[in-house]
């Protein structure tokens, strides 16, 4: 639960706004620095709910203040935005709104804005609906009392499909026949709504078809049932229109249809019943996100019979039903990617109006993208960008790409979100490699690469831009514009996806002669700091002078380079050496042709050490790009100044025997007798045939010897 | 004449034990000095000074045992007086006060005592005498009281610098007295490595291999560590000394053989792996042998692609098919590497095992495709097929 949601990238309430002497205020302040921890905005809520019980006057909506309830207004809609499912706390909202503002329009407003977010929820439906009626039944103004019933039969639909096929939406579908039945009784509408609801397996499908058959009795079957269920029968009486058939004959029709409706769906409860009374969290209750997570495989269970069923035998009627329990499942399973995916494979596989399809897919990847999916997570993502591409959406697809990719980088969202910023610059060029040819798009990655590194020497950078640019021009309908503004939401990381790109399309488009231009693309950037950090990059050189241009010297430089001056990580340096021995020992003999004595095979444990005293290269390295030895380096100067490996050591020694603690005086004898590797003899003395005659040793000199007792300085984190 | 004989043979096996791994053990060596003052005749003294010389390179550093050492050897020179004896006497106490040892004030006593006991002259013999303060006029007496003086300063200084190098190595001796673990011997090598010279540390990394003889990493990190030193004989015979103490040989032999060709000893690593694949069974079938065998192949067997194949060959029809389709991934990955047999037969016996799913393979089949055609045609676009991408989920 602690990665960040898309309403991270929105700054609701600003911090600067917050007063900290003002107890819920405060509260506010703690919840910012983790909001995704329930705990506090429990505490948080009912700290307003005590405030406004002691400040509570129902004559008096002015006896709290507007600022305060701007300030309830405002956390309340923060919190669910963060959590849209959260059933319980919309209810809250609405009974506090209503409260505070004494007006049933505010708690209106608060309900119409949850369905239409959480369109899955039974409890938010029948709280919506609820209200209107009651608004409508206790209006007394006869000019809007149309507007509102106009309203209500506007939303039954609605609240129909979309949670019409829940397995306990009993209580919605008595809502609204009885509605109905009220207004009239021999009702129309009602009567359609029968239609309905006898056809979906609910808990109490039952109770439906015994209300439904004992209703239709009050009406004339010929007018309100469809001529299609009468036709098949017409042989069977001998007639030829439903005119000729006597009242008790279509009554035994339309009765056998609805019965055998009626199996259908009962067919399909017993079939779904194992399945829902397995389910406990039906509602996304923040606290009991575990409980969820134990659940979600029972729901996966249950979505893989149900879509078996409907493959089958596939139905209008299945198909809804099916997708209502998707709709079900991602309430408790909002953050799931995977049940999201699932969902829109279900759809994209078995909805067969290719327009409806297209809304759907576009409403569902959207509604996760923007309000659910953690932003770590990028494959729905990628999905839809693909799915815009291969729908014709190009420039959509760009727009997506780029709306991310500057959401992530960290200019307008305060934090950067690496993972995710570096996936979307890999799909928006992936997106870019399905639409134009690799020549092309060679030239373009080229362009950007210029212009990222070679900023200093701006002449030949315009000269060699306007170059490529002209050739590109005549090609491409691509819009140049995408190129200026991916430059400028590069860093030094996505630089690398770029190089890499750009390196693969040279291998594949220029043919036998393309290791000309890689390696003089090499040489010119391989010491860029960017690059230095690239396991990509330095995986590819590996491979292209190890194994496709085999070139045993140029390999040898390389692994030099990524072993001394890199920045990589030690897994990555490792893969690589283990890389080049097992490249070396293959092809030993080419190693020795070269003649150069060549220790990379034997020092190849060395290299792969993980102590810093055995692993020398791994030393280098680290020296080359310690962020300490560069400023202890910096600050000195030259007489003093020690060169990086050195300072480094210097540094290592210091903390060897007390890592993290600095024991930087630690007493020595100067000319040590035993310390500085010479062993003195002591045999033969004076002997004719001893050249070295022993003679008395110095006297010994000392360094840091008043300093061997003085205290430890230890960092003052540790309260030692 | 029967008496020298057996000295002669004891010490004959002294000698013998001393040469093979027990020859940085201290208590063979200060038995060994021991029965050599025993049984010391007229003209081993020069002997027996040059045998307390090989001592102390070996174990003149052992954090326990040199002082036994240390003391038996001054004791020696007392008794005997060889030729100089005193500036022997006085460099080796000289020496031994260095030393960071458990007992190190020892030796900073025995050397107290011995200034007290210096006269003039032997102070000037020792060159003692403190210079500067020769152009005053001052008695004798002064001198010698002057210059005593400011040697026990110095001494003061230098006990305190040895004891606070004690303490520093106490806090792995003790506790390796607790817990002779292989990683405390590794921190404390660590630490030795990096802050004492390289006598010192091999003396340690013998003194912890003959706790742990049968642990390989603390023969590698030895053998690395003596590379590091630019020593490759020396890693060299630590190997092979190493083979005889390991249950896993196997990566010891390969690395050897690895050794012995940068060495341009390839007669000598073809008999080695040769000779070990004799020695043992089922080293048919082991997958860091074969690669040996390739890489010295490759050598004494250049040009020959089709000796090379041919081993490839038989190795690959041996395993079967109940071998782990890892292994065979993993020969194919070494396969599409060998530059020097020639790409397509290479991807034609790849190929054979198609079927063959462990990552490895996947990488043979990547590596071996880019160096059979270096360039592709450049081809149109695709766009990507959402309908196949996301059939995965469902």
């Amino acid at each position: 639960m602690n990665s960040f949601r898309p309403i991270d990238l929105v700054r609701l309430s600003n911090k600067n706004e917050l007063n900290a002497n003002i107890p819920h205020e405060r509260l506010k302040l703690q919840i910012n620095e983790n909001p995704m921890a329930i705990s506090g905005w429990d505490q948080l809520f009912r700290l307003i709910d005590d405030t406004v019980a002691q400040l509570y006057d129902k004559s008096n909506t002015d006896a709290i203040n507007s600022q305060f309830k701007q300030f309830i207004h405002n956390t309340y809609s923060e919190f669910l935005a963060r959590f849209p499912c959260a059933e319980s706390y919309w209810q809250k909202w609405l009974v506090i709104e209503y409260k505070l503002h004494n007006d049933k329009s505010k708690s209106i407003a608060v309900l119409k804005n949850a369905v239409d977010l959480v369109p899955g929820s039974l409890a938010l439906w029948n709280d919506y609906l609820d209200i209107l009626i009651d608004d409508y039944e206790n209006c007394a103004t006869p000019t809007i009392v149309d507007q509102k019933l106009e309203l209500l039969r506007s939303e039954f639909p609605r609240a129909v499909s979309a949670v019409g096929w829940h397995f306990n939406a009993d209580t919605l579908w008595d809502k609204i026949i009885q509605f109905e039945l009220k207004l009239q009784l021999q009702s129309q509408e009602a009567l359609a709504y029968y239609k309905q609801v006898v056809r979906i397996p609910l808990y109490e499908y039952s109770r439906y078809y015994m209300h439904f058959t004992e209703f239709i009795k009050q009406f004339d079957l010929e007018k309100s049932f469809d001529l299609n269920i009468f036709a098949p029968h017409f042989s069977t009486y001998g007639v030829t229109s439903v005119e000729q058939l006597t009242n008790e004959e279509k009554k035994t029709i339309v009765d056998s249809h609805y019965e055998s409706l009626f199996q259908e769906t009962q067919k399909w409860v017993t079939a779904v019943w194992p399945f829902e009374s397995q389910i406990t969290r039906q509602f996304f209750i923040p606290t009991e996100i575990e409980v969820i997570a134990q659940e979600t495989s029972k729901w996966i269970e249950y979505l893989d019979a149900i879509i078996l069923l409907h493959k089958e035998s596939p139905t209008p009627v299945s198909f809804d039903f099916v997708s209502s329990i998707f709709e079900r499942s991602l309430i408790p399973n909002c953050y799931n990617e995977n049940l999201w995916l699932k969902y829109i494979a279900f759809i994209n596989k078995y909805e067969v109006d290719e327009k409806a399809k297209d809304i759907k897919l576009t409403s569902i990847f959207n509604r996760a993208s923007t309000l659910f999916i953690p932003l770590e997570e990028t494959e729905l993502r990628s999905l839809y960008i693909k799915y815009l591409s291969s729908t014709g959406g190009f420039s959509l697809a760009n727009e997506y790409c780029f709306e991310w990719i500057k959401n992530l980088d960290g200019s307008t969202f305060s934090r950067y979100l690496k993972k995710p910023y570096l996936a979307f610059v890999g799909y928006l060029i992936d997106l870019w490699e399905n639409h134009m040819s690799s020549v092309d798009l060679c030239l373009i990655t080229l362009i950007i690469i210029i212009d990222f590194f070679d900023k200093v020497d701006s002449y030949n950078k315009k000269q060699e831009i306007k170059l490529v640019d002209s050739s590109l021009k005549k090609n491409s309908k691509f819009d140049y514009g995408y190129v200026n503004t991916l430059s400028k939401v590069l860093n030094a990381s996505s630089i690398c996806i770029i190089v890499s790109k750009h390196l693969h399309l040279l291998l594949k488009s220029q043919g036998p002669e393309s290791y000309k231009a890689i390696r003089s693309f090499y040489n010119k950037y391989h010491e860029e700091d960017a690059l230095k950090g690239s396991t990509k990059f330095w995986k590819f050189m590996v491979e292209h002078e190890g194994i496709i241009k085999f070139n045993i010297n140029n390999l040898r430089s390389i692994i030099k380079f990524i072993k001394t001056k890199t920045n990589l990580p030690k897994s990555s340096v490792d893969a690589l050496t283990d890389l080049v021995y097992d490249i070396y020992t293959s092809n030993y003999d080419a190693v020795l042709a070269v003649g150069q004595i060549d220790d990379t095979v034997v020092r190849h444990w060395n290299d792969v050490d993980n102590s810093l005293s055995i692993n020398t290269d791994a030393f280098l390295r680290f020296s080359e790009n310690n962020y300490l030895v560069d400023d202890i380096v910096s600050s000195k100067r030259p007489p003093v100044r020690l060169s990086k490996e050195e300072e480094l050591k210097r540094l290592y020694k210091l903390n060897i025997g007390n890592p993290g603690i600095m024991v930087d005086k630690s007493p020595n004898v100067v000319n040590s007798l035993i310390f500085d590797g010479k062993h003195i003899s002591l045999v033969d003395i004076g002997d004719g045939n001893n050249t070295e005659k022993l003679v008395p040793p110095e006297t010994p000199m000392f360094r840091n010897v008043e300093k061997a007792n003085q205290a430890i300085e230890y960092p003052k984190y540790l309260n030692i | 004449m029967a008496k020298n004989k057996s000295v002669a043979k004891v010490k004959q096996q002294y000698e013998f034990l001393l040469t093979g791994d027990l020859k940085y053990s201290c208590d063979v060596w200060i038995s060994y000095l021991k029965f050599t003052i025993d049984f010391i005749d007229e003209h081993g003294l020069t002997d027996l000074i040059a045998l307390f010389e090989r001592a102390r390179k070996v174990i003149g550093f052992d954090y326990w045992k040199s002082e036994q050492f240390y003391l038996l050897y001054l004791q020696s020179i007392i008794t005997y007086k060889p030729k100089n004896y005193l500036l022997i006497y006085y460099t080796l106490v000289r020496i031994a006060v260095e030393v960071p040892m458990y007992n190190y004030r020892v030796f900073h006593q025995i050397w107290l005592q011995f200034l007290g006991t210096l006269k003039y002259n032997q102070m000037k013999y020792l060159k003692m005498l403190n210079k500067q303060l020769q152009p005053q006029k001052t008695s004798k007496e002064n001198l010698l009281k002057v210059s005593k003086l400011k040697w026990k300063k110095s001494l003061t200084d230098l006990y305190i610098t040895t004891q606070y190098k004690s303490y520093e190595l106490f806090k792995w001796e003790k506790q390796l007295a607790n817990d002779n673990s292989i990683d405390i011997w590794k921190s404390y090598l660590q630490f030795v490595i990096v802050n004492y010279p390289s006598n010192y540390c091999e003396s340690l990394f013998e003194r912890a291999l003959l706790e742990h003889s049968a642990e390989s990493s603390l023969w590698w990190m030895y053998a690395s560590w003596l590379l590091n030193q630019q020593k490759p004989m020396a890693a060299r015979q630590t190997l092979y000394r190493s083979i005889k103490h390991l249950v896993q040989q196997e990566s010891t032999i390969a690395r050897l053989v690895d050794m012995e060709l940068y060495a341009r000893n390839y007669l000598k690593a073809r008999d080695l792996l040769l000779g070990y694949m004799e020695s043992t069974s089922n080293s048919g079938n082991n997958v860091i042998l074969f690669e040996k065998l390739i890489m010295v192949e490759l050598v004494v067997h250049a040009n020959d692609e089709g000796y090379i194949l041919g081993l490839f060959k038989d190795f690959l029809n041996e395993l079967g098919a109940e071998e782990v389709e890892d292994t065979i991934g993993y020969i194919c990955y070494r396969l599409s590497l060998i530059q020097s047999i020639d790409v397509e037969l290479r991807h034609e016996l790849i190929m054979k095992y198609s079927s063959n799913s462990s990552s490895f393979y996947k990488l043979a089949i990547c590596y071996i495709t880019q160096q059979l055609k270096q360039s592709q045609p450049a081809t149109e676009p695709q766009k990507p097929n959402f309908n196949l991408l996301i059939e995965t989920y469902l």
